[in-house]
């Protein structure tokens, strides 16, 4: 073996490796044209009057009607994206702050407490992953109904979250909370502190990628979630951003199925309901890329 | 979960004392998780299952004990359900080999020392970070047949028979699975993690031993990164299954065009909760459907046998 060790040369400069990283910038470039490419109509879209946006697919404007576009779509009666944010945040916290307690609570217990039985408790709650929502809504939706807390500050949407019902969560922070320097523990008991002053002190606070994750899950999760609200929301007072672009969809329908859509004020309407996400992406990123990451080789 | 977890010394301790330590406190952390448990799964699935037995719908009075006859009807006569469950099949299962598939590249491809990592993998992210509902908006827009860029493109290259894409009950559902093929963000990042964890050195050794890329893609990074596949290929396909979102923007709720995006959690959910709100039949529905994934799911265990290589790090 060591005469072919003497003529090889070091592999990262041979004719082929570098056939092989053009090929490979070829075909990064390549999706990343494809995973650009929505975005970029999106906003040319946006750019266009109505009569363009909704009757030619032209790669540039010929139009530029931004500005009128948006006065547009933020003098619409029914488009009051303030309160429909406002409503978005206000289910996102609720079901955040709850998710994040709970199964942080619930993930320390499984991490720190050694006693017959664990394993098959905790396989007990992994295995509810496997349950679709679909059979567990039924009774649910049934129950709010009945007891007249359908559309009660939002109480259908985020009821669950208080009660550690993510199970991924709780496996999140079991995990992270595993990973904590024993001695820590075992120094804070020695002096004295609760356990819950040890959670709330020490173990909580060295936590911060898994809460982001959460948080970031969280906030796409509410924002894309259109099964929620399809059935507990009937209000326009309570619509969440969702209904955002819908209000745009189905602006000149008029109950037959061709019907012509103002595609301009629809991407005005989505560009504005992807600012936050965007922002709060470009704010995380760095702590979601690494917990992720994390949680997945550890599953 | 292979570590010592806990404060104890493997000393044994009786029931007693190990409750004082220990027990107390899991319960007392743990407690809303197993109220929880009890509140959010126990109960609803059990209430499901009753609900099943019945002809019960919402706002009906009465409900009467129909046995079995809801699964009955489900299974040999509504062609709906039929339908939905198969749309949702093959949604699934091509959606999800798509995914796999260009997450695994994408992957790879990040992962072999390219300059500006950080750009290419917030790039391939957006699409994760574009809010669904828009996601299908935006795509409506991209693939409309007489208006949209991708016909405009396909004409000026002289394609004279224009796809309808999603306006067409027989393109419909192909086009539903195109577009979720680009939801591979979250996906890509868990791989790009299990191929960084491969050292370095088996490629080296394998480098100076001759292997060809193919071979060291082949004999090293299959085998290394098939616990971490087996994890995606479970995660997708439950996805797919349920998906919702997607095929509710693009049929309107209803499965439109003619119920070619007509997803089974579509059809449960016009069944239970659009008029005249047949939660019995639905109820049914939910169990059958229930079925099928876990059955699939034991299929996919049983199948990761035969290509997940355990201990290898």
């Amino acid at each position: 073996m060591a005469e072919r060790v003497m003529h090889l040369k070091p592999y990262e400069k041979t004719k082929e490796a570098k056939t092989r990283r053009v090929f490979t910038y070829i075909l990064l470039v390549v999706f990343s044209l494809i995973a650009l490419l929505p975005l970029y109509y999106l906003i040319i879209t946006a750019m266009k009057d109505l009569a363009e946006a909704s009757t030619q697919a032209t790669m540039f404007p010929h139009s530029f009607a931004l500005f009128d576009n948006f006065r547009f779509v933020l003098s619409h009666p029914d488009y009051n994206v303030v309160r429909m944010f406002l409503n978005t945040m206000l289910i996102f916290v609720l079901k955040a702050t709850g998710t994040i307690l709970t199964c942080s609570l619930a993930g320390y217990g499984f991490a720190m407490f050694k006693f017959p039985g664990k394993k098959i408790i905790f396989f007990a709650l992994l295995s509810t992953m496997m349950i679709p929502g679909e059979l567990l809504g039924v009774p649910i939706y049934e129950f709010m109904v009945n007891t007249g807390l359908k559309e009660v500050a939002f109480i259908p949407l985020w009821i669950a979250s208080w009660f550690a019902t993510d199970v991924f969560v709780i496996f999140l922070f079991k995990q992270f909370f595993e990973t904590l320097p024993k001695p820590l523990i075992e120094a804070a008991r020695m002096e004295g502190a609760s356990e819950l002053g040890i959670f709330f002190r020490i173990a909580l606070p060295l936590n911060k990628p898994a809460i982001v994750t959460v948080i970031l899950l969280y906030f796409v999760g509410t924002y894309n979630d259109l099964y929620g609200p399809a059935l507990y929301i009937s209000d326009k007072s309570n619509w969440v951003m969702a209904n955002s672009i819908t209000i745009f969809e189905n602006l000149y329908q008029s109950g037959s199925s061709s019907y012509l859509v103002p595609w301009n004020y629809v991407s005005v309407a989505t560009l504005i309901a992807m600012v936050p996400v965007v922002l709060l992406f470009a704010f995380l990123q760095k702590q979601f890329m690494q917990s992720v990451a994390g949680t997945g080789i550890k599953g | 979960m292979n570590r010592m977890e806990g404060t104890l010394k493997p000393r044994k301790l009786s029931f007693r004392q190990n409750f004082h330590r220990n027990y107390k406190h899991f319960l007392f952390f743990g407690a809303m998780a197993i109220i929880g448990f009890f509140l959010f799964y126990f109960y609803p699935i059990i209430r499901t299952f009753i609900l099943s037995l019945t002809d019960k719908t919402l706002y009906g009075g009465t409900s009467e004990f129909v046995g079995f006859e809801n699964y009955m009807y489900a299974l040999t006569k509504d062609a709906m359900f039929a339908k939905s469950i198969q749309q949702s099949l093959i949604f699934a299962v091509i959606s999800g080999v798509f995914v796999l598939i260009t997450s695994l590249v994408l992957a790879m491809l990040l992962n072999s020392k390219v300059k500006m990592l950080g750009t290419f993998r917030t790039i391939y992210f957006l699409p994760f970070i574009i809010p669904s509902f828009a996601v299908g908006a935006v795509y409506k827009n991209l693939l409309n047949p007489s208006t949209g860029l991708i016909n405009n493109i396909l004409s000026v290259l002289g394609v004279s028979d224009l796809p309808l894409w999603y306006a067409s009950p027989s393109s419909a559902l192909f086009t539903m699975i195109l577009i979720s093929s680009f939801g591979f963000g979250v996906k890509m990042v868990v791989f790009l993690a299990a191929l960084q964890e491969i050292p370095e050195e088996y490629y080296e050794v394998a480098e100076l031993e001759g292997a060809s890329k193919w071979q060291q893609f082949y004999k090293i990074t299959l085998p290394m990164i098939s616990p971490i596949i087996f994890f995606n290929v479970i995660l997708i396909t439950i996805d797919g299954l349920r998906s919702f979102s997607l095929a509710f923007v693009m049929g309107n709720g209803s499965g439109w065009p003619s119920n070619s995006t007509l997803l089974f959690p579509i059809y449960m959910f016009m069944t239970a909760f659009n008029m005249p709100f047949r939660l019995g039949y639905a109820a049914a529905m939910a169990w059958l459907f229930f079925l099928i994934i876990l059955g699939l799911t034991l299929v996919q265990f049983a199948l990761s046998k035969l290509y997940v290589k355990k201990d290898l790090r």
